[in-house]
């Protein structure tokens, strides 16, 4: 049975709908891409799954849980954590801090747990007690990350990891997606960057205008000369 | 030449504004000890005392402001609110007191009831606006969380017209004082040079308000809670994201700021000459002023921003300079509109915050 | 016996009004709106015909039409500023007050008053005609307005309510304080009114001579007592053309721009459009409005402390009124306006039956000012609170659900 399951999820804001009717699922072990043109919803989608959107149809299942209309604090005590893609670190906390609030859930001892992410991201150790609003772009990613890993997670989304960056950071952070999901975490994300993130991935969903449109393999996708010519730009 | 400079100030505005103001204080905290005619240290303690009691005022409304995103116009009546309460189970203990513990009702030991009673009545001013004020959220601004932050600022606006009808209903217009008697003043000599007049009560009110900041600085950088709320003050989005309670610690952020802004009115009651129900609104634009100075959000930048407001209070107005002493909320109101004009970020904000 | 009519009267108008705001049917809503307008109508009426007081038996009615008109002048204004343009401005008394002080200062003859140490202080006034007054009250309130305008219009919305609440104080400082000036707190009396000695006939020893306008003599015609109709004439004729002025404003392409910035401004900047310069002449408008208000005001009452900048009556009352009436509403501000100064004023007189006070186990208290006032206040916020919890339309314009975020 598969990790996630989204059936036919509608949702929107105000009085238009994002997405219609989307489905995907993930197994467990996989690393999933959403791709697509801007506005497709993909971003939307993410945010349903964790729980900022209500949909309004549709039927969301994790780990076996109906989860469809929980809140954010309730999913990730299921093992789901989101990094978002802007203003995904607490500026004005240290990295150290940053870790401890992702593990805020938990009331047990878990600087074991930072040990471990400090091992994933080594960089981070140096930079423990520096403020995360410091730090430059691809080291707050790395912070982001590192937040939503603390409560070591079955299932990660990832919005967008890999904007904004310069092309040898945005290879070091596909590099640390596939460590991470070495270690057994499950990762659904949403990407820009097309090419890089199907050659990533098991699966990948194309989705325009709010629906799924292709779906299928990550190489399959990759030399598919249709998904070539409209989303991975030629 | 001078585009390129003008350039240089623009790129590098945020920085140049803050130390710029900074200069500006130290220069006039400088001026004020040490140049003024009638300057000296007298009026920079005074100042601090004043500042003291806004500090305690001033963090509720940052942190309500930046984590509930609306300007709480109500708190100054929260803080008149549960000084009023203090006042009457000052007065309540003052009579039972002696009766129950018959040491205390030997003349000898009246100061020493005196103190006991307000002390009790302290300890039931944060109870009961920490009361009031959770009370306040669940029926009214719980209600209102999804809603523009207009609605909210309305609907305190009312809330802050009711705690004074409220007040105003149950103790009356006239000027209640609490117990204590104001006790002689002492005369300090600080390192030989700095001489000026303190009471007990005086040192008191510094004392405590600098004792609840330094704890208050503890729990937000050391305790779980703390460190929480610092994060859902910094973006409460991401909060929310990591799985942090958010109704939970708002909750807190109301209990921690009307509770500090309780023992904020019982020091008003004590060092401005008594209470009355107008008091909560008067004192609200200073608070706004300290906010806004130290920067939305930021509790060190209240605290901060309140210290500015009280000296400038003391060292602006007559004696030291020409400006009638009737005109002090004047000061404070000048010193918010130029912080807006110039860096509405606040002393301690950062820019890109411009609302 | 009148005072219980008129507050069976007000809870009716109370009732209907709760009706007209949840009810969703148009005729239901248009049988509340009539049934409300009836009884306000018969309290009034019924207050000034049963209470006949010694001057003339409808001097109740022109009172509240005054006054109440005074108010819809001002929930105008205000409509100007947050109704049509989203800004949110909390010093409406500030506003009030200057034009209250201006036109007095311009218009008022010298006065003598005794200083702090016994010496006589002649308080100089400009002894200026009515119109300079209320021109220079109008004027004054829009410099207002542009200072704090610049000073925060670019920011977000809390701070012009900051801002304003602070001007407004400062302004009352003023007041109380430059007594050279203003006279402070003992207040400024005896304030002219327009054409009062040409159109009243004298009366007692030393009758003042007609006055002529351009060599035209005017007849003394009116007796003292109905002078009041003849200034309400006054303020109905302002309160038309701002009516009428703001109609035509906001089918024009200035109101179309104003409404769009409060909408979303950031697509309103999208568009090109200068809204820090819009959002000012919005502002300017209202205040201008406003200080005319106050002018109007200091000349009815004849008298003016620094009371004028008090923020119960000239502001909160003011945002009851619109938000009652529903804003962006032209008509609704003037509905609003003359309801609910209906019914705090009525709410008043009922002060007239309760004894002055009251002795109960805490002792001897003041009803009117520990009870009957406050109550009343608390009331009202309620009655806010729940408009505000159950029908936020009152408070924002209809909203059209066009952005949306759009996510990729």
């Amino acid at each position: 049975m598969p990790l996630l399951t989204v059936e036919q999820t509608t949702a929107g804001y105000g009085e238009m709908n994002i997405l219609n009717e989307v489905s995907v699922f993930l197994e467990e072990g996989e690393i999933v891409s959403l791709i697509g043109p801007n506005g497709a919803g993909k971003s939307t989608l993410m945010k349903t799954i964790f729980g900022l959107l209500k949909p309004r149809q549709g039927k969301i299942t994790f780990n076996g849980r109906d989860c469809t209309s929980w809140d954010p604090d309730q999913i990730v005590k299921l093992g789901m954590c989101y990094v978002p893609q802007t203003e995904n670190v607490f500026q004005s906390l240290t990295v150290k801090e940053n870790m401890e609030m992702g593990a805020f859930i938990r009331k047990d001892d878990f600087s074991g747990r930072i040990a471990e992410i400090f091992n994933l991201f080594p960089d981070l150790r140096t930079f423990k007690d520096k403020k995360a609003g410091d730090l430059s772009g691809g080291q707050r990613q790395m912070v982001a990350m590192g937040r939503a890993l603390m409560l070591d997670p079955r299932l990660l989304l990832l919005d967008e990891p890999s904007a904004g960056l310069s092309p040898k950071l945005v290879q070091m952070i596909f590099e640390k997606i596939r460590e991470i999901n070495a270690i057994g975490v499950s990762i659904l994300m949403v990407e820009q960057n097309a090419k890089q993130a199907l050659a990533l991935s098991n699966r990948g969903y194309v989705l325009a205008t709010g629906r799924n449109q292709i779906e299928g393999a990550g190489k399959d996708l990759l030399n598919d000369p249709e998904v070539a010519r409209l989303y991975l730009g030629g | 030449m001078p585009a390129t400079l003008l350039s240089w100030i623009r790129h590098n505005r945020e920085a140049i504004t803050k130390w710029v103001i900074w200069g500006i204080i130290a220069l006039g905290l400088i001026w004020g000890l040490f140049i003024a005619d009638n300057g000296g240290p007298q009026p920079i303690v005074d100042g601090i005392r004043f500042g003291s009691i806004l500090m305690l005022g001033a963090i509720g409304l940052t942190l309500t402001y930046k984590i509930l995103n609306f300007a709480n116009f109500a708190h100054g009546d929260i803080l008149i609110f549960g000084a009023y309460i203090a006042f009457s189970v000052d007065g309540l203990m003052v009579d039972s007191l002696p009766q129950l513990f018959p040491i205390l009702a030997d003349p000898a030991n009246d100061d020493l009831l005196r103190l006991i009673a307000l002390f009790i009545a302290m300890i039931s001013a944060v109870f009961g606006a920490i009361g009031f004020a959770l009370l306040i959220d669940r029926i009214l601004y719980r209600r209102l969380r999804r809603s523009a932050s207009v609605v909210l600022v309305i609907a305190s606006f009312g809330m802050a017209l009711f705690i004074r009808a409220l007040v105003q209903a149950v103790w009356g217009v006239a000027t209640h004082t609490y117990s204590v008697r104001v006790t002689l003043p002492m005369y300090v000599d600080a390192f030989g040079i700095f001489q000026f007049r303190m009471t007990l009560l005086q040192l008191v009110t510094i004392t405590t308000a600098f004792t609840l900041i330094i704890l208050l600085h503890l729990f937000l950088r050391y305790t779980r809670t703390g460190k929480a709320m610092r994060a859902m003050s910094d973006n409460m989005d991401l909060a929310r994201v990591s799985g942090i309670n958010t109704e939970k610690m708002i909750r807190w952020t109301w209990g921690i700021g009307s509770g500090l802004a309780a023992v904020a009115g019982v020091f008003a009651g004590l060092n401005l000459g008594g209470l009355t129900p107008i008091q909560g609104s008067d004192i609200l634009l200073y608070l706004f002023a300290a906010v806004i100075l130290g920067g939305i959000g930021s509790p060190y930048g209240a605290m901060l921003g309140a210290l500015v407001i009280g000296i400038a209070q003391t060292i602006l107005i007559a004696p030291v300079t020409t400006i009638s002493s009737q005109y002090k909320p004047g000061i404070a109101f000048l010193l918010l509109i130029i912080m807006l004009l110039v860096r509405p970020q606040g002393l301690l904000g950062s820019a890109g915050r411009k609302g | 016996m009148s005072q219980i009519i008129s507050l069976l009267l007000v809870i009716i108008s109370v009732a209907g009004l709760a009706i007209l705001l949840t009810r969703k049917s148009r005729s239901s809503r248009w049988i509340a709106f009539v049934g409300t307008l009836i009884a306000l109508g018969l309290t009034v009426l019924i207050g000034s015909l049963l209470d006949a007081p010694s001057e003339s038996m409808f001097s109740f009615l022109v009172d509240f039409l005054m006054l109440g008109g005074t108010y819809a002048i001002l929930s105008l204004g205000l409509n100007v500023q947050w109704g049509y343009t989203g800004l949110f401005n909390i010093g409406v008394a500030g506003f009030f007050g200057v034009g209250a002080y201006v036109s007095t200062i311009l218009v008022q003859d010298p006065i003598n008053v005794v200083g702090a140490g016994n010496e006589s202080i002649t308080v100089h006034f400009f002894n200026l005609p009515f119109v300079v007054g209320l021109l220079g009250a109008m004027a004054a309130s829009g410099i207002v307005a542009v200072v704090v305008g610049f000073a925060t219009l670019r920011l977000r919305s809390d701070y012009l309510a900051i801002a304003t609440i602070g001007v407004s104080e400062i302004l009352r400082l003023i007041a109380t304080n430059e007594r050279g000036i203003t006279i402070g707190n003992r207040g400024i009396e005896n304030i002219p009114q327009p054409l009062h000695q040409c159109l009243v006939i004298p009366v007692g020893a030393n009758p003042a001579p007609p006055c002529d306008l351009f060599g035209i003599k005017i007849p003394q015609f009116i007796s003292l007592a109905h002078y009041d109709w003849f200034y309400f004439l006054i303020v109905l004729g302002f309160l038309l053309i701002a009516f009428l002025a703001l109609e035509r404003i906001s089918r024009s392409p200035w109101g179309r721009a104003l409404r769009a910035i409060r909408e979303d401004e950031d697509a309103a900047l999208a568009l090109g459009k200068n809204t820090f310069r819009f959002k000012m002449q919005s502002l300017i408008v209202g205040a201008i409005i406003m200080g005319g208000a106050g002018s109007i005001v200091a000349h009815m009452v004849k008298f003016i402390d620094p009371s004028v900048f008090d923020p119960l009556q000239r502001t909160f009352l003011v945002w009851v009124m619109l938000i009652v009436g529903g804003t962006g509403n032209n008509k609704g501000a003037i509905f609003g306006a003359f309801l609910m100064w209906a019914i705090w004023s009525t709410t008043s007189r009922l002060n007239d039956i309760l004894p002055p006070t009251l002795l109960t186990p805490l002792g001897k208290i003041d009803v009117a000012s520990q009870l009957f006032g406050p109550i009343r206040i608390m009331a009202i916020v309620i009655a806010l609170e729940v408009i505000l919890l159950y029908r936020p339309r009152g408070l924002i314009a209809e909203e059209k659900h066009t952005s949306t975020k759009i996510d990729h």
